[in-house]
């Protein structure tokens, strides 16, 4: 007896001493070695870098509509992202919030390239998606940093696989990060397909690589290139204006010929969506202001203050129709139900762009990010209104060109053509075209600092619909065009230099 | 067959003898150790009937057979059984057990006489724990010395304690290794009923022999066994009410709140209208808009009551002891309520001469009803409600009483959302169950070795289901209805999850035991051991939305938005340990201890690491020189040196991790994958190395006594979490192995006890002073968080913001100071340009308090007259900060109120002299001035807690019998009734590195309870 139970106490004694006790395996995500195998990880991958696009401090929450509170185009409420402080004049870099997310954001979308491009190359698979993987990792890599171009200025260039050592990298200059967006773009166009079909369509495409090329070029003022780009896109006969306004931004119409490039979202309880509706409609975070009320102009095509339809006792009746399209002004009916005179006390109306409301139906609210409509970074009116704009500032525009780029635009809104008479007319025309054909989607705060007018435009009183002021927008010309590298970044990053007046 | 007979024999033998035996009158007096007599004291003859207990004067009288064993037992001293014989009038004194030599305690794989401790180790006795109306067990660690246990919240089903033993040594998980019977356990599914005592391991010492989990130190409970004897039947219970300790003196007058409102919107640069014309219309008709304070609306005064059953007994072969528990509990917040069922056995049996089989088994089932939003968002509800708002309000229309929405919408706060309902309405139900069971077997083989193997298993399952209806709000002023949101992400109106989860931890360790003695005074013992643990987790989650009803709550019942999510993790850990004890006459005591771990948390060749230790006791009271001061009952000193280990944290580190995730296209999810860590592959071990001296002693049989330890705790290659730089791809950093960081301290307790005639006291103080430091850290590179710096230098988790130095008074004053941010104030925060640069920015921040506790603190004062009893705890802190910046801590912060400090002590051109800056909208970051975090939010945490008042009257013997019980306590208790803190916002005791005061608060509590054994 006593012997069996020796032997039983040595065996049990050696039993758990096998050399692989202590392996374990990770099943719910893979590690480095694992990863990076074969086709599936690399479609994986690129669709990785995609996803950074629905960061909250990029195009995802309601980012692009904020953006516009840096704008004379509305006010804000509360303090999202602190663009009221910004927008006041008053950021700094201690403000961080988006001055940190954003930067973060744009280089976590820029590793997630880098990490790609460096680890396709081995894997086994089709060589021609291989290659189209790759230049979509090319455009998304040129998207992030444009954007940090744009907002920052030069940023350190990080091409490789993500390394500690990169965080001590100094500044480039503006010039060497604008050749690498180019560069990154070039690559794309050349490989990427004309259009997807199926699971696919949501992906980038050549076109849209063309007209963020052409975009490039017109925030730089190179207007001979943003046209010639923006003449190859309207040739690639892809694209056309979505005939409804409206509906374009609605969640039925998703990727519509009007679409070059969108930021896909879908309702799912783990993923990052948007909330145009909640920050809009409910929250009321911001509103439009008096001052882009008064820009949309009448439907005969005359501003307010010259029209013969202007009635200031009804003062939003026989307007511009993408007025009635995009705001939800006191008396009208949305979400149902009239709009009453103190439902939006942010500025008293509010946006109907983007939102999942309807003006009939009664609104179903969703929190926080449950809305699942896409934001299009690039549609075909953008297209049009850059080729108008670069050929205009070429030279005045020909009527012909005006017949086919800004007044399809104005068409499709329901607006008369505009007859060309001269360059500042039509620069002015090709300004306020893009101010309110573009309300809402954040496009306006770019084009306000390329065209240097954010120092007049951002010097007021923010007035709400009646005129009331809400508080003064400030803009230092020799500061704001550029934002602060955030402290949150320069406490890992000393070495980065500050930008001016900071 | 012969032995059934001859056993049948015998009991009718021993049946006729008691029957026919001769009884006579015995009768005596029971006294103290100083000839006191002691009332009270039960005098029963051993397995007998028979009971009577001593009178004022001492004496008893009892009928007894010669044969007969008197037993006299009495609170708080040492049980005797006296045989009868011849005697008719008995003398019998008796001691008092806590002067008891002879106690053991329970210490790592064994047990170890107390006086011949060579390591620090606080022990908590049955007679401490005993009677104690806790609804959690880790709060039966408040007391011990060096422990510092903080209860956070109330919550039915989340009390469970912060237990910080000698400070905070690692900047990962600091909790110690909670073993119950030398399983990993939960003290939360552990009835406190069943808890015999607790020893916690302080030292390297005592705690290298769990070398791999050790570094935090051990607590080992062990639960009660069954006695020989009589099968003895036991119930205990208490009923008690509890209300929360601390909330917020907030606005509760809408014209206040609206005033305020608009003065702040006009510090920020705003005409506030709505607000204007709100305050209006509040002027013109004050009665149509409620005052609303909603902590009296959410809170309430909660009962509670918890029934124990025991029984317990057994022979000279087997022993067990069975009980149940049962625990009803209402939580001070609406909505939210506990309920827990357990059982559990313990049987012990000597199979033979060479073979024992011992079992331990218990189980709970614990079910807890919340609010559907977690508590941290309930919190955040409740505290930014407005006194405007109002829970409920009727349809003048069908005279139907529903939900309140708000009356109007003001700028800071859009979207109303009713606390009373998010608290009461849906379901979020959590059903725990655990079984926690343990196999011992012991085989005694030859040359006084014996063999231990113990099997353990712990499993957990736990299932969330979660619904959420809608709510309907109706608003009196539009009388419109809406329909409520949920303020979080995950959860839709009409939505429904089940989240699960199953983790089985499985535990084998094997140990040979060897003890002998050479030449009577050298006594050796010897030790070694292997163990094995796994720990495996499972979590499922299901989500789906679109009910059509509120009444159907399952996941068929809902259509749209399927989704699912899940996981699985396993954990590792492999041990070799061993001990060696020597003593020499038990005067000169040695020990020495080893463990070599491998963890499957760290990379091949990565894995193992060895923790030894040794330690040494002197006890000069045995030396002949001391022998001749009778005064000196016991003096020790010991020291001990030894390291131990720390593996904690998340699986998978040693590699660069590469997430699943999804994106859309085509308006179809699919997969989409991205790294998410740098990771460092070298990472092991992190090891604490304890250096302890200490003393112990008692004087005068016990009346004084006076223990210390000194103690030296340096952690090094801390492990932890690094940050990069967001170049880097916003990776988040690798985990390594950075720092060392330095506890020092000193622990001390003195105890008196004494008795005046039938008067009876014990008071015991213990305190501790720790200094933490952080001596080395990624190569001098400091680690901020947030608000806070781990600096070399500093105590870890320090402060790091800037230097308020009052508040501007004049524009002049303003114009001449650096100013965080342009459009800086008079009434603004001033803070020091403390670089002298002219700018205020993060480079003038200074390091500054800590947010672990310098000194921690215990009272615990005892006192007796004749059956009465009274024990008093109280617990402190001290040298601690936090700093508060969250809603309500800052005016109008998020969508909130203000407390009415800020109304009264705020600064204005006419109130210069305010404590407070002006007010703001805190939410609105317009003007860092007020909002960046300086030392001016900075407030002391320290606090010091009566945490327990226990009044008990023990009903004398002979009563007890006449209502047929052995015995009978009733108590009268209190829970935390008093505290002295300069907190005002928020319950002192809470986490102590959490700047967060918006929690689910903790209670003060009244119970009564009996306990009665028969």
């Amino acid at each position: 007896m006593k012997k069996i139970i020796y032997l039983c106490a040595i065996v049990l004694f050696t039993a758990g001493c096998k050399k692989d006790f202590l392996t374990t395996q990770k099943n719910d995500g893979f590690i480095e070695g694992n990863f990076w195998q074969s086709q599936d990880h690399a479609i994986a991958g690129v669709n990785g870098i995609y996803q950074v696009l629905t960061d909250g401090t990029l195009y995802g929450e309601s980012t692009p509509m904020l953006m516009e509170d840096l704008t004379p185009n509305a006010a804000t409420n509360g303090d999202p992202y602190n663009v009221q402080t910004i927008s006041k004049g008053l950021g700094t870099s201690l403000t961080n919030s988006i001055f940190d997310g954003r930067w973060a954001a744009d280089y976590r979308g820029i590793g997630r390239a880098n990490d790609l491009l460096a680890n396709v190359d081995p894997i086994e698979m089709d060589n021609d998606l291989k290659a189209r993987i790759k230049a979509e990792a090319n455009y998304l890599r040129a998207v992030f940093y444009f954007d940090l171009m744009n907002l920052y200025g030069g940023v350190p260039i990080v091409l490789g696989q993500p390394k500690p050592d990169d965080q001590l990298l100094p500044r480039n200059t503006r010039e060497e990060v604008l050749k690498q967006v180019l560069a990154d773009l070039d690559l794309a166009i050349t490989v990427l397909p004309l259009k997807y079909s199926g699971a696919d369509v949501g992906r980038v495409t050549k076109g849209a690589a063309m007209a963020l090329r052409a975009r490039v070029y017109l925030y730089e003022g190179n207007w001979t290139e943003a046209a010639k780009n923006a003449k190859a896109v309207m040739d690639l006969n892809q694209y056309a204006l979505f005939p409804d306004y409206r509906n374009l931004f609605a969640l039925k119409n998703e990727n519509n010929s009007e679409v070059l490039f969108d930021v896909q979202f879908k309702y799912d309880p783990n993923a990052q969506k948007t909330n145009y509706d909640l920050v809009l409609e409910r929250y009321d975070y911001e509103g439009p202001t008096k001052n882009l009320v008064d820009d949309y102009y009448m439907k005969d095509g005359l501003p307010i203050t010259t029209s013969p339809l202007y009635n200031a006792a009804s003062p939003y009746e026989n307007r511009d129709p993408r007025f009635a399209q995009t705001i939800a002004y006191p008396n009208s009916t949305f979400a149902g139900r009239k709009v009453t005179l103190t439902q939006y006390p942010s500025t008293g109306a509010t946006v109907k762009k983007y939102t999942i409301y309807d003006e009939a139906k009664p609104a179903v609210y969703l929190t926080e990010q449950q809305s699942e409509i896409n934001y299009i970074y690039m549609r075909y009116a953008d297209v049009l209104l850059m080729y108008a704009e670069a050929v205009n500032e070429m030279g005045m525009i020909s009527q012909a060109d005006a017949d086919l780029s800004i007044n399809l635009v104005r068409q499709r809104a329901g607006m008369p053509k505009i007859t060309v008479a001269s360059q500042i007319q039509m620069r002015n025309e090709i300004r306020h075209e893009r101010r309110i054909e573009f309300f809402g989607e954040g496009t306006y705060y770019y084009d306000i600092r390329r065209w240097k007018t954010a120092e007049v435009e951002m010097n007021a009183d923010v007035l709400d619909l009646y005129g009331t002021k809400k508080y003064r927008h400030a803009w230092n010309k020799s500061r704001d065009y550029l934002w602060p590298i955030a402290a949150n970044v320069l406490q890992y990053s000393p070495q980065l230099a500050q930008n001016p007046g900071y | 067959m012969r032995y059934k007979f001859t056993y049948l024999l015998c009991c009718l033998l021993y049946f006729s003898n008691s029957l026919f035996a001769q009884q006579k009158l015995v009768t005596g007096k029971v006294t103290d150790a100083k000839s006191e007599p002691l009332i009270g004291v039960t005098v029963k003859i051993k397995n007998g009937k028979s009971v009577v207990s001593t009178d004022v004067n001492g004496k008893f009288s009892i009928k007894a057979a010669s044969s007969d064993i008197l037993v006299f037992t009495y609170v708080s001293f040492t049980t005797k059984e006296v045989p009868v014989g011849n005697q008719t009038n008995m003398a019998v004194t008796l001691t008092d057990s806590y002067s008891n030599l002879n106690e053991v305690v329970v210490v790592g794989y064994g047990t170890q006489k107390k006086v011949n401790l060579t390591g620090s180790i606080s022990v908590l006795d049955s007679a401490f724990l005993k009677n104690r109306p806790i609804t959690n067990s880790s709060q039966a660690l408040q007391g011990a010395n060096g422990v510092y246990v903080n209860q956070t919240s109330s919550q039915p089903g989340a009390d469970n304690a912060t237990i910080r033993i000698r400070g905070l040594g690692t900047l990962n998980d600091n909790s110690p290794l909670i073993l119950i019977d030398g399983i990993e356990g939960d003290l939360r599914d552990l009835n406190p009923d069943d808890i015999a005592s607790i020893s916690v391991l302080k030292d390297a010492a005592s705690a290298s022999i769990y070398g791999n989990r050790a570094a935090n130190g051990v607590v080992l409970v062990s639960t009660k066994k069954g006695r020989k004897g009589d099968a003895q039947i036991e119930y205990s219970g208490y009923y008690g009410l509890s209300t929360a300790t601390f909330l917020p003196d907030v606005v509760t007058n809408t014209g206040d709140w609206l005033n305020a409102f608009i003065t702040a919107r006009k510090n920020d640069g705003v005409t506030d209208n709505a607000a204007i014309s709100a305050l209006a219309s509040y002027n013109s008709n004050p009665s149509a808009i409620p005052n609303t304070n909603w902590f009296d609306e959410v809170f309430r005064t909660a009962s509670s009551q918890n029934h124990n059953l025991r029984v317990s007994g057994g022979s000279d072969k087997s022993t067990y002891t069975v009980a149940l528990n049962y625990q009803d509990q209402d939580g001070i917040m609406v909505g939210s309520s506990g309920k827990k069922y357990s059982f559990s056995t313990n049987l012990t049996n000597k199979v033979n001469k060479w073979l024992d089989v011992d079992l331990g088994l218990f189980g709970t089932k614990y079910d807890t009803d919340e609010s559907l939003l977690d508590p941290y968002n309930m919190m955040y509800i409740v505290y930014r409600a407005l006194p405007f708002q109002q829970p409920f309000v009727t349809d003048p229309h069908d005279g139907v009483t529903y939900y309140a929405d708000q009356p109007y919408k003001l700028n800071n706060q859009n979207v109303f959302r009713n606390p009373y309902a998010l608290a009461t309405e849906g379901m979020n139900r959590n059903t725990t169950n655990r079984l926690q069971g343990n196999l011992t077997t012991t085989v005694k083989l030859p040359l006084n070795i014996s063999y231990k193997l113990t099997g353990g298993i712990n499993y957990y399952n736990n299932v969330r289901s979660l619904f959420a209806p809608n709510i309907e709000m109706y608003n009196p002023q539009t009388d419109a209805f809406s329909l409520s949101d949920y303020f979080i992400t995950s959860v839709k109106p009409r939505s429904a999850a089940r989240n699960t989860n199953n983790n089985l931890n499985l535990t084998m360790f094997q140990t040979l035991n060897w003890e002998t003695t050479i030449n009577k005074d050298h006594h050796l013992k010897a030790l070694g051991g292997y163990s094995l643990e796994t720990m495996n987790t499972q979590y499922f989650s299901s989500y789906i939305d679109g009910f059509i009803s509120d009444n159907l709550t399952d996941i068929d019942a809902g259509s749209t938005n399927p989704a699912v999510t899940g996981n699985t993790a396993s954990e590792k850990l492999q041990s070799f340990f061993g001990r060696l004890n020597y003593d020499f006459k038990s005067k000169y005591l040695f020990e020495a201890n080893f463990r070599y771990d491998g963890s499957s948390k760290f990379a091949p060749g990565k894995r193992w690491g060895f923790f030894p230790s040794v330690s040494a006791g002197w006890r000069l009271s045995e030396e002949d020189y001391f022998k001749q001061y009778s005064w000196l009952e016991n003096l020790k000193l010991r020291a001990s040196y030894g390291q131990l280990g720390n593996q904690r944290i998340s699986n998978f580190q040693f590699a660069n991790n590469y997430n699943v995730g999804g994106y859309s296209l085509a308006n179809l999810d699919v997969p989409a994958v991205w790294q998410t860590n740098y990771a460092d592959p070298n990472i092991s071990w992190e090891t604490t190395t304890i250096a302890n001296a200490g003393i112990e002693s008692s004087f005068f049989k016990g009346m004084l006594s006076f223990d210390a330890d000194y103690y030296v705790k340096t952690t090094d290659n801390i492990l932890q979490q690094t940050v990069l730089g967001s170049i880097v791809g916003n990776l988040t950093g690798p985990v390594k192995n950075i720092g060392k960081v330095q506890n020092k301290g000193i622990e001390i307790t003195l105890g008196h006890k004494n008795k005046i005639g039938n008067f009876r006291y014990d008071v015991s103080v213990n305190a501790a002073y720790n200094q933490n430091k952080v001596l080395k850290l990624n190569g001098g590179q400091p680690l901020i968080t947030g608000t806070q710096i781990i600096k070399e230098g500093s105590p870890i988790n320090s402060y790091y913001i800037l230097h308020s130095i009052g508040i501007f008074q004049t524009a002049a004053e303003v114009a001449a100071s650096p100013v965080a941010a342009p459009g800086t104030q008079p009434g603004d925060l001033k803070y020091e340009d403390v670089n002298g640069d002219g700018k205020i920015d993060n480079n003038d921040r200074i390091v500054v308090g800590s947010s672990v506790p310098k000194y921690t603190y215990g009272i615990n004062i005892g006192a007796g007259y004749g059956n009465f009893d009274l024990r008093i705890f109280a617990q402190g802190v001290q040298g601690v900060s936090s700093l508060p910046a969250g809603i309500l801590d800052q005016p109008f912060r998020g969508g909130g109120g203000l407390t009415k400090k800020w109304v009264t002590d705020s600064w204005t051109p006419e109130n210069p002299g305010a404590t407070l800056p002006r007010l703001q909208v805190a939410a609105s970051q317009s003007n860092y001035n007020q909002n960046a975090l300086s030392t001016f939010w900075l407030q002391s945490g320290s606090y010091l807690r009566v945490k327990n008042v226990q009044l008990g009257y023990t009903l004398p013997g002979n009563y007890a019998t006449k209502i047929g019980l052995k015995k009978l306590y009733v108590y009268v208790n209190g829970q935390n009734l008093f505290t002295v803190t300069q907190n005002k916002n928020v319950d002192p005791e809470r986490s102590i590195t959490s700047d967060r005061t918006w929690d689910y608060p903790t209670a003060k509590t009244y119970s009564v309870g009996l306990n009665a054994t028969f």
